[in-house]
């Protein structure tokens, strides 16, 4: 009887293990399966679909091989109103100057609320940069006032030391 | 995300025709329109010319406005009435494009079994056969694999997953031509899913031509 009770303990913990086992590699297959899926079944409706606002826009642009934005924009304005006036892949605008971090700060530093003023301007309110620039000015204002105070010191410690 | 946006990615089968191994420069009439999360549109019409010796990707667009893109090494030129106007750097790097791909009839796995990727494996899946590839440590943090899906021998869609498991983009290619011994898709779809929003891409290519033994000069810029 007690042999028979192992037996069965025995078999029993075996089925737990091999579940236990089946029941990771059934989520590994589970994740696999589901990425085969987003692979395969795609409904391509979700793009072209996108785009059925400016179907007559593509329409002219497509039958013009010389039309520019602007003629476009002459022929009928609305074609345009949803369209982005910079091209896909090329940025119109220069790169403009802006404050980084260590510029922010000099800024302060040197020109003190001028120079927050200008960071504020130029950063379009960028607070990080802001922030940068007064402490610029403060710590150049520290610098200042620490160094008139040592002066000071260093002239008076002359007077009492030769009077 | 810049406004100079899409960088064009299309992608080519090989043939078994020995021509295609002698294709060395194409040229192509170009139609992009792009949606951005904001509900906003671009659109680009254009002609492409590459030439794998001159290893410069041109694109001279007509809408919206006249001007000619150079893409060479990782500088990208932007020439207005034959004058450079603006250089700013670019993430294609011509070698590695799909026009290059197409030329050196690399296109069956999307150039990935030229890089460190690495085929995990593979299922058939209705009429397509899907790959599983994995980046290399370095791209493990942002991809965590790459599904490349065939139909018919030719590369279909490219799936691309992030650490989560979530799609991060997809770029489906369709309407094959074959051109001069050639399978070159004539349009293809791209949904790149962000947390700001989607944007949504459809490249047409037409009129596409290999080995133009003319206009040498439309295939190459002085920089």
């Amino acid at each position: 009887m007690k042999n028979l009770i192992r037996i069965f303990s025995l078999l029993f913990l075996m089925v737990v293990i091999y579940n236990q086992t089946f029941a990771v590699s059934s989520s590994n297959l589970s994740s696999s399966k589901s990425a085969i899926i987003n692979a395969s079944d795609f409904d391509e409706a979700e793009i072209y679909n996108a785009f059925s606002e400016i179907e007559h826009l593509m329409k002219v642009v497509s039958e013009n091989d010389s039309a520019t934005y602007s003629d476009v924009q002459l022929q009928d304005s609305s074609l345009l109103l949803l369209v982005d006036n910079e091209p896909d892949i090329v940025s119109t605008q220069h790169q403009k100057f802006a404050f980084n971090k260590q510029t922010a700060y000099l800024s302060g530093c040197i020109f003190g609320v001028v120079g927050i003023a200008l960071v504020a301007i130029i950063n379009n309110g960028d607070k990080e940069r802001l922030n940068n620039a007064i402490w610029g000015c403060a710590t150049s204002g520290c610098v200042s006032v620490s160094s008139v105070v040592v002066c000071y010191f260093i002239i008076f410690s002359y007077y009492f030391a030769y009077w | 995300m810049k406004k100079r946006g899409v960088l064009l990615y299309i992608f080519l089968a090989v043939s078994i025709a020995g021509y295609s191994q002698f294709a060395y420069r194409m040229s192509a009439d170009i139609l992009t329109k792009t949606r951005l999360p904001d509900s906003t549109f671009q659109v680009s019409k254009g002609k492409l010319f590459y030439d794998q010796n001159y290893k410069k990707i041109i694109f001279d667009f007509t809408f919206p406005q006249k001007e000619k893109i150079v893409l060479f090494d990782t500088i990208m030129y932007t020439f207005r009435a034959d004058t450079l106007y603006s250089k700013s750097p670019n993430l294609l790097i011509p070698e590695q494009s799909l026009f290059h791909f197409i030329l050196k009839g690399k296109m069956a796995n999307y150039g990935l079994d030229q890089t460190s990727f690495e085929m995990k494996g593979f299922e058939k899946k209705n009429d397509m056969v899907i790959t599983t590839w994995i980046p290399p440590d370095f791209f493990k943090k942002i991809i965590s694999k790459v599904l490349v899906a065939t139909k018919d021998k030719l590369l279909y869609s490219v799936t691309m997953v992030d650490v989560k498991g979530k799609v991060m983009s997809r770029q489906i290619l369709k309407n094959y031509k074959l051109i001069q011994g050639l399978d070159i898709p004539s349009e293809i779809l791209i949904a790149t899913y962000l947390e700001r929003g989607n944007i949504y891409q459809i490249i047409n290519m037409d009129n596409v031509v290999l080995n133009e033994p003319k206009n040498d000069k439309k295939y190459d810029c002085d920089l």
